[in-house]
């Protein structure tokens, strides 16, 4: 196939999928259903590459759910995880899609567990929330500012039970330090520093044939055509603007955003101005920002500073977590330390605090997964809501654009939108590729 | 040959090599024969320069200034000036660079000139560029782009019309309702489809009104699209305040017969839009609504005002199943609706353990004081998932009246069971001045109620309990008692942490007991806890005559976190004639040394070697080697590849470490370590390591 034919084809689909983007018949809309005690919940999983594999091995380790379906543009990825699921349950029932939409409109799954590459989560999301299913979606929300204010808008008009994929909201030590700040226990805040990945530098790949096995055209969907190459489409999709903001946000970024947020109980909120600056790979497949270092003024005066792991571990001290970004929440009496699987303060007795039921005490939840599951099954609200979701990536996003344009901006959180800035407000959205839309 | 024949009759990989070679002939034919070079002969050459480059480049965000500076020259003015035109059409007709083409574009997208807009408004045309194009011109706002966009919908690469369609309705360019309704009964559904979400996006009176029009005319196949086109404009008019307006959509289209997620949105607009109570709406959808609904209506009883407290009477709503009912429990309790309270109770008793839990933890999250005795009850008595549920609303139920009741029941209570789950709350709800309490139930006949009093003392309890709790340890009868109690003592001796640790009373109690049970119990607890000032204590008690007490004191100095002990440990090695004290202190001695961070290499290496020679055993040999392995630096390797001449029994043990630290030293110094290894050469045949050496 060559290009031309490569980009007519966006129109019709691929073979042997079905046509419309986003948008399917009435005939093939599902809904949503009553899950009775005796039924197990039914789980459909979209895009199990690295991070969906991960989620399926730990999904099929809870009694009271069956996996009833895979989607995965790749076919070895997805049956690959067929036999996975099929040697759980021993039978061959597992069934199989290359298009996320045939999926979604079966009736008889439930809930679904997104974890597609960056670019996609809007546009599945949306559908699954219109088709009636629960979902646990893997973070960030959107690509941009505007496809998170669809996806709000979509799961607020279906009501939709929506778990994001920040875990660290049900992790205790997180639980800890977030309790420990909105208690006080560190005093006032000063600043709160928040440390994620950056990028690394590949050679521009030569292009190569597309596998057979492989849809490509559907794994770009809404991003604008590229020539093949299997770095473009393996995990690394992450470091590639086109897809992804990188370490900023989805990369691992978001996780702390999204705990800093909590901690400044801002879920509803967020900074209002931002300034900082930043590099990337100017040569190679890879150009998500490798080094940064933003600022944030919240509201009240509180300062964030994100920064990426190299610059921070050369400037702060306290950053010595052997094997995860961490956070360092600094008061006016001591400082707090968080990463995964440590935690660290000053003075060291305040490890020992323990946050009685009298003081405030955040939701309780030692097991997203499970959190999820229980929302699903009971109605009860999951612990990652969609509001905590778009205003942690609107944060990202705002690292992003503020070091694409170089300027200090200023945010208006009631409008979602920079002040008096035509092209910072300009890259709140990006367009899709035609037929793609939301 | 021409593009399209190259195109129809060339494998991918052919037409890359051939089409470059083809595109350059062309550009340099029409530099050629440009009637303008006369005129401008500058700007061509440059133009095709820049083509040339562009053609190759990989990525759209390259820097390239010089270019951004043509490409607005090119394009400053009304019209793209004409010399450069024919080269750039050229450019986008070709199969070449995305990158190139995009950074074209982007640059036009930033200009949005007249000539930059035109010149993409062209490109829409041309199906190698038309998707690219698209997506760059609905980066610039303005009437201009709608404009263009309109006029351009017939003739562009079909292609990209939905896109063009969507792109006209997200920009809401209402002079376009009439031609994009044109294709809302198109026979392909992907572009009926698209022109009516296009619609629903505009939002003008007519859009809407033709958006009512097809939904009653009952078009089955796209209802779910043109409902939810209405929906969007129904939201529209809620952010313009005209709920009025906006609630007759919601109206209609509850109506009519829709998909049930429309169903859903449709009441859930009228309970946000409606001048009635939006319970009442509920309620009655909750009556009349099919069994298929029921779910999505009891899911919008989230969305009921926050002050709205009378739950119960969705709970009276004939026909729900308890399916119905068990979910209502859960999401009314978590809006803190006590009205709830009897039918909670009634299904903390159901015969479907999943229903019983929902209903547990929605009395955790309505319980008051009153409801305590019941959550302990639950707590004891319930399978371990109901347990599990039940504590974790008493642990977090605010109040101090609560802390106080549990209190008071944790002292009286005689059940055994309701007595431990009281005694575990107060430790996990932190109720301060509970020591007192829990020192009494600490002596409690019951074992369980005594270890669950530990546990709590160790959160609840302060440095002035520390000699009570001495006493408690130096009183525990059993091993496991003992266990917990040394375990309580550490973290009360440390909650100001370890430099500030109150360790004065079980000092005091180690002088003074004369029992050596007691001693060595005490001396653990000692060692756990590593105050610096501690360590001249417990190095009194290696030279004890007491070769059981002796061997708790080198139990608790071997984790010490530096070589404080070692020359201790040391003498011992030397002096003593008892295997078991000296295999311990060599452990010990072995240690401490690897634990310290800041003591010399060459000195620790050189103590090690003193470990090494006099270790009793191969088995301890073996330890000492592997302590080598961790302290990377070219004395240890010097030592572990000398000794590696004569392994005698331990060849493995020295090749791993050797293996153990050389990625590091390779990293630090990578010639002085390939010459130490390249001794090793003659005496091991390790792939590992003869593989880092061959590196």
């Amino acid at each position: 196939m060559n290009r031309r034919q490569f980009v007519k084809r966006s129109l019709t689909g691929t073979v042997g999928t079905m046509v419309l983007p986003t948008i399917l018949p009435a005939g093939v809309i599902s809904g949503r259903n009553r899950i009775m005690p005796n039924d197990r919940i039914n789980l459909g999983f979209i895009g199990v590459g690295g991070m969906g594999s991960g989620h399926l091995r730990s999904f099929l380790g809870y009694d009271d759910v069956r996996v009833m379906a895979i989607c995965d543009v790749k076919k070895e990825q997805r049956d690959k995880s067929k036999q996975t699921v099929d040697s759980r349950y021993g039978n061959n029932e597992c069934v199989t899609y290359n298009d996320y939409r045939e999926l979604l409109v079966r009736k008889d799954i439930d809930a679904i567990v997104m974890a597609a590459p960056d670019h996609w989560h809007a546009l599945i999301g949306v559908e699954a929330a219109r088709q009636g299913k629960a979902m646990y979606h893997e973070k960030p929300l959107g690509l941009t500012v505007e496809e998170c204010q669809v996806m709000r808008k979509v799961v607020k008009r279906y009501n939709t039970c929506f778990q994001h994929g920040t875990q660290q909201r049900s992790d205790p030590q997180f639980r800890f330090a977030v309790e420990m700040v909105r208690n006080g226990k560190i005093g006032n805040i000063k600043r709160i520093v928040a440390e994620a990945t950056g990028c690394r530098t590949v050679p521009y790949p030569q292009e190569e044939p597309v596998p057979e096995g492989f849809d490509y055209n559907l794994w770009l969907g809404p991003a604008p055509l590229a020539p093949y190459s299997e770095l473009r489409c393996t995990r690394d999709f992450m470091h590639i603007k086109d897809y992804s903001l990188g370490g900023l946000s989805g990369a691992w970024g978001i996780h702390h955003i999204d705990i800093v947020q909590w901690a400044l109980d801002a879920d509803n909120s967020g900074p209002v101005e931002i300034e900082g600056t930043g590099s990337y790979p100017l040569e190679g497949l890879f150009n998500t920002y490798h080094s940064y270092e933003v600022e944030y003024k919240y509201p009240n005066g509180e300062k964030l500073l994100y920064i990426d792991r190299d610059t921070v571990r050369s400037k702060i001290p306290q950053f010595k977590a052997p094997s995860s970004m961490a956070i360092l929440f600094e008061g006016t009496e001591g400082w707090i330390y968080v990463a995964r699987g440590y935690l660290d303060a000053y003075p060291k007795k305040l490890l020992n605090t323990v946050i009685g039921p009298n003081e405030f005490k955040l939701p309780f939840s030692n097991d997203h997964r499970r959190n999820y599951l229980d929302a699903v099954r009971t109605g009860s609200k999951p612990i990652s809501t969609i509001e905590s979701a778009i205003k942690s990536e609107i944060i990202c996003q705002q690292a992003y654009i503020a070091m694409e344009l170089e300027q200090k901006l200023y945010w208006d959180n009631e409008n979602e939108k920079f002040i008096n800035n035509i092209a910072a407000n300009k890259m709140l959205s990006r367009p899709m590729r035609s037929p793609w839309h939301l | 040959m021409s593009l399209t024949s190259l195109l129809k009759n060339n494998t991918m990989d052919q037409l890359i090599t051939t089409s470059k070679r083809f595109f350059l002939v062309s550009i340099l034919a029409l530099f050629i024969s440009l009637p303008g070079l006369s005129k401008n002969e500058n700007l061509p050459a440059r133009t095709a320069e820049m083509l040339g480059t562009l053609t190759n480049i990989d990525r759209n965000d390259t820097s390239l200034p010089e270019f951004e500076s043509l490409i607005q020259e090119i394009f400053a003015g009304k019209k793209v000036q004409k010399q450069a035109k024919p080269l750039l059409v050229q450019f986008f007709k070709s199969e070449k660079s995305f990158a190139g083409k995009r950074f074209v574009l982007q640059e036009l997208e930033k200009m949005g000139t007249p000539s930059a807009v035109q010149f993409m408004a062209e490109l829409l045309t041309i199906d190698t560029s038309s998707e690219l194009a698209l997506m760059a011109l609905q980066g610039i706002p303005g009437a201009k782009v709608n404009k263009i966009l309109r006029k351009s919908i017939k003739k562009a690469d079909p292609s990209i019309l939905p896109g063009m369609i969507n792109a006209l309705g997200k920009r809401q360019d209402y002079r376009a309702t009439s031609i994009i309704s044109g294709y809302i009964n198109d026979k392909n559904p992907l572009l009926a489809t698209t022109a009516i979400s296009a619609l629903g996006k505009i939002g003008t009176p007519d859009a809407t009104a033709l958006l009512t029009r097809a939904m009653q005319s009952g078009n089955k196949q796209n209802q779910f699209i043109i409902t939810e086109a209405l929906l969007d404009r129904a939201e529209q008019l809620v952010k313009q305040n005209q709920t009025n307006r906006a609630f007759e959509i919601y109206n209609s289209i509850r109506a009519a017969d829709v998909p049930e997620m429309i169903a859903i949105a449709a009441i859930k607009g009228k309970m946000e839009t409606s001048s009635e109570n939006p319970a009442d709406i509920l309620k009655e959808e909750l009556s009349t609504s099919p069994d298929h609904l029921k779910p999505g209506v009891i899911d919008l009883v989230k969305n009921l005002p926050a002050s709205w407290k009378s739950g119960r009477e969705f709970l009276q709503v004939p026909g729900l199943q308890d399916i119905d009912k068990s979910r209502l429990l859960v999401i009314l309790a978590e809006r803190n609706d006590k009205s709830i309270f009897d039918e909670v109770n009634q299904f903390i008793h159901h015969k479907e353990p999943v229903y019983r839990e929902s209903a547990i933890y929605a009395l955790t999250k309505i319980a008051e004081l009153k409801d305590i005795p019941l959550l302990a009850e639950l707590a004891a008595t319930r399978s371990e998932k109901e347990q599990e549920i039940a504590r974790g609303g008493f642990y977090r139920l605010p109040g101090k009246d609560v802390d106080a009741f549990i209190l008071q029941k944790a002292s009286g209570t005689q059940d055994i069971a309701e007595k431990t789950e009281y005694i575990k709350a107060i430790g996990e709800r932190n109720i301060p001045s509970a020591a007192q309490v829990l020192t009494q139930t600490a002596r409690n006949d019951n074992r369980d109620i005594r270890i669950e009093s530990y546990r709590s003392l160790a959160k609840v309890a302060g440095k002035e309990n520390l000699k009570e709790l001495t006493e408690l340890l130096l009183a525990a009868e059993n091993s496991r008692e003992k266990q917990e109690l040394e375990r309580t003592l550490y973290l009360v001796s440390t909650k100001e942490g370890q430099e500030n640790a109150a360790t004065e009373e079980i000092v005091a109690f180690l002088k003074n007991t004369p029992e050596k049970e007691k001693k060595s119990s005490l001396i653990s607890v000692l060692g756990s806890i590593k105050k610096p000032g501690d360590i001249n204590v417990l190095q009194h008690y290696l030279n004890s005559e007491d070769v059981d007490i002796q061997l708790s004191a080198i139990r608790a100095l071997s984790e010490w976190p530096n070589a404080g002990p070692a020359e201790n440990f040391k003498k011992m090695i030397n002096n003593t004639d008892d295997l078991r004290v000296k295999t311990l202190a060599l452990r010990g001695f072995t240690q401490v040394l690897v634990n310290d961070g800041s003591y010399p290499n060459g000195k620790k290496v050189n103590e090690l070697l003193f470990g090494l020679e006099n270790a009793p055993n191969v088995n301890e040999k073996k330890l000492v080697i592997s302590a080598l392995g961790k302290v990377s630096s070219s004395e240890s390797l010097k030592a572990l590849v000398d000794h590696l001449k004569n392994p005698g029994d331990l060849r493995p043990e020295l090749e791993a470490a050797i293996l153990n630290m050389v990625p590091q030293l390779m990293r630090e110094n990578k010639n002085n370590t390939t010459t130490e290894l390249k001794r090793v050469k003659p005496y091991t045949s390790n792939a590992e390591i003869l593989k880092w050496l061959n590196n």
